[in-house]
């Protein structure tokens, strides 16, 4: 059984459309887990929900008017991350924030799909992703993203942890918060933009939620969450393309259940061994 | 030479001073606070605040609640705009002062949801050191004796490695304050850094500060609201209420008619007896 398991695993990856399918998700599963550390401890878990509904909205604009839509899901999405940290600091709270953002977000690109109906089954990919259809240059921006997140993290790994931590002590200490987060927030807005192609725009934030959260259960300090998490990120697509293969499956959805399997694993083991 | 507050209120008067003439050795102030006036919206929280620590110092700020002890504290350390005034540390203004790990902070007991955040204590002591660190900041073999040091000076070598959300309040703190203490600060600020200690912890706390006033000369500044605390520890005492009340020596202060009047009879007698007998063990 074992042998006939590999045997088809193989097969697949003999496939352009699975090997492309299996680096763009990589990558992008390796940023959202990566940024998704920050963005949980920061109390900003669902800001990839907002960010995915507001760039649903410009999906719908970007097919009503016949261009690509990355080229204005990206402005869109980064637009929007600022504009929920804009709101969360001076009218409403952080959660509130997103809420209303991610409503308006989705409710123009319900609006603008009502009046083009001819691209109602192209939208349809977005909402839960189309990951076997990623194109080359879709790979080669995922990777691209990835490589700035591996350099800011590089770069910027204390001003990070300290912000992360307290944003207000990290002032004190002589660094700029509102930088920072600003550079976290719009690399978010990239991520989720490149995320909405491999699980969709319902189930991107489970990219940057999940792995983080597993990560947490039993990180023994700062690096290994996050490297941990990113682990954990990247093994759940691969596992989750593989599954979506064998079973027939849509690849989203075995990408987010994988994940879960994973928190539960690490958050049991976390008790077991009281990590 | 008496110091008092520049602004008359209430009874206690007060004479503005130049900052220069305020030290009788001459030697210049860490910390020099100018006619301060904070605004939120409409409100003023701090109204002309003027005093200077000097190297050495060791100054209690007390007051009621809402009386602006804590704003006052955030001025100083640049995390409130001014609306007037100036404040000066280490002889630069606040806009162009960047030597901040010169300044020890530790905030009022924190609020934020550490639980499960996964930072050793060792990492954020380490936090302490980035005020020094330029662009890319890289944590040194130097730096990490540092953060033994610190840990060992407030005497929790022993929690090194330990999760910082899975310590006790007490814990906490004392990890907080060798963070501040981690660049060897010549000026340490303190808001309200025992609120949730117990009596046992809090004197501890306390003395670890003191040993360190007294014996490497770190300056000072302890907002508690705790006034035995304050006339315990603390060798100025500078009381607040929006604007200064009064700003001075013990002796001044003990001695005054006018904070007596202003005060009340009982609080000055709590500071006061509080610091003779602290000061006649010492």
């Amino acid at each position: 059984m074992l042998d006939g398991f590999f045997a088809q695993i193989a097969q697949a990856l003999q496939y352009t459309f699975v090997q492309r399918a299996l680096l763009a998700g990589s990558v992008v599963a390796f940023s959202c887990a990566f940024l998704g550390v920050f963005l949980i401890l920061r109390r900003f878990s669902m800001i990839g929900d907002g960010l995915a509904h507001s760039a649903f909205a410009s999906i719908g604009l970007a097919l009503l008017l016949g261009v690509y839509p990355l080229s204005v899901t990206m402005p869109v999405a980064a637009v929007a991350s600022l504009l929920i940290r804009k709101l969360s600091e001076r009218a409403v709270f952080g959660d509130a924030a997103v809420g209303m953002v991610s409503a308006t977000g989705m409710a123009v690109g319900v609006f603008l799909a009502s009046m083009g109906r001819g691209f109602n089954v192209d939208l349809f990919s977005y909402l839960f992703g189309d990951i076997l259809a990623v194109t080359s240059a879709e790979v080669w921006g995922a990777s691209l993203l990835s490589l700035v997140v591996v350099l800011v993290a590089v770069f910027f790994y204390h001003d990070l942890l300290a912000v992360t931590f307290d944003a207000e002590y990290a002032r004190v200490v002589g660094i700029r918060p509102d930088r920072v987060e600003g550079v976290l927030l719009v690399l978010t807005a990239f991520t989720v933009v490149l995320g909405i192609k491999v699980v969709g725009t319902l189930l991107v934030s489970s990219l940057i939620i999940f792995p983080a959260v597993t990560a947490l259960q039993v990180a023994r300090g700062f690096r290994s969450a996050l490297v941990l998490s990113t682990v954990a990120g990247v093994a759940s697509v691969i596992l989750g393309i593989f599954a979506a293969y064998l079973f027939d499956a849509p690849a989203g959805a075995s990408i987010v259940m994988v994940n879960f399997v994973f928190f539960a694993l690490a958050y049991t083991g976390g008790r077991l061994f009281r990590l | 030479m008496p110091v008092t507050a520049p602004q008359a209120t209430a009874g206690v008067s007060a004479k503005a001073e130049s900052p220069r003439d305020f030290r009788s050795d001459g030697s210049s102030p860490l910390l020099s606070v100018r006619d301060l006036t904070v605004l939120y919206q409409t409100s003023i929280v701090l109204e002309q605040v003027r005093f200077d620590v000097a190297p050495g110092e060791y100054v209690g700020i007390v007051g009621p609640n809402g009386s602006g002890k804590t704003t006052l504290i955030k001025a100083i350390l640049g995390l409130v705009e001014l609306a007037e005034g100036d404040v000066r540390l280490f002889g630069e203004s606040l806009s162009g002062f960047s030597r901040w790990d010169r300044v020890g902070y530790l905030p009022q007991m924190t609020t934020l949801p550490l639980q499960r955040f996964p930072a050793t204590v060792a990492e954020v002591v380490s936090m302490g050191l980035l005020a020094r660190k330029t662009f890319p900041k890289r944590l040194s073999k130097a730096d990490e004796e540092a953060v033994d040091r610190a840990l060992s000076l407030v005497g929790v070598s022993s929690l090194r490695s330990r999760f910082i959300g899975r310590l006790s309040g007490g814990q906490r703190q004392r990890v907080f304050l060798a963070r501040a203490l981690v660049s060897e600060p010549e000026l340490l600020v303190l808001d309200e850094p025992v609120t949730a200690l117990d009596p046992d912890g809090r004197e501890q706390f306390y003395q670890t500060v003191e040993r360190l006033n007294r014996q490497l000369g770190t300056s000072v500044l302890l907002v508690s609201h705790d006034s035995a605390t304050i006339g315990k520890y603390a060798s100025k005492i500078l009381y607040l209420d929006r604007k200064v009340v009064f700003f001075g020596a013990f002796g001044e202060f003990c001695g005054s008619e006018e904070v007596t009047r202003y005060l009340g009879g009982a609080f000055q007698h709590l500071v006061c007896r509080q610091h003779h007998h602290h000061e006649s063990h010492a």
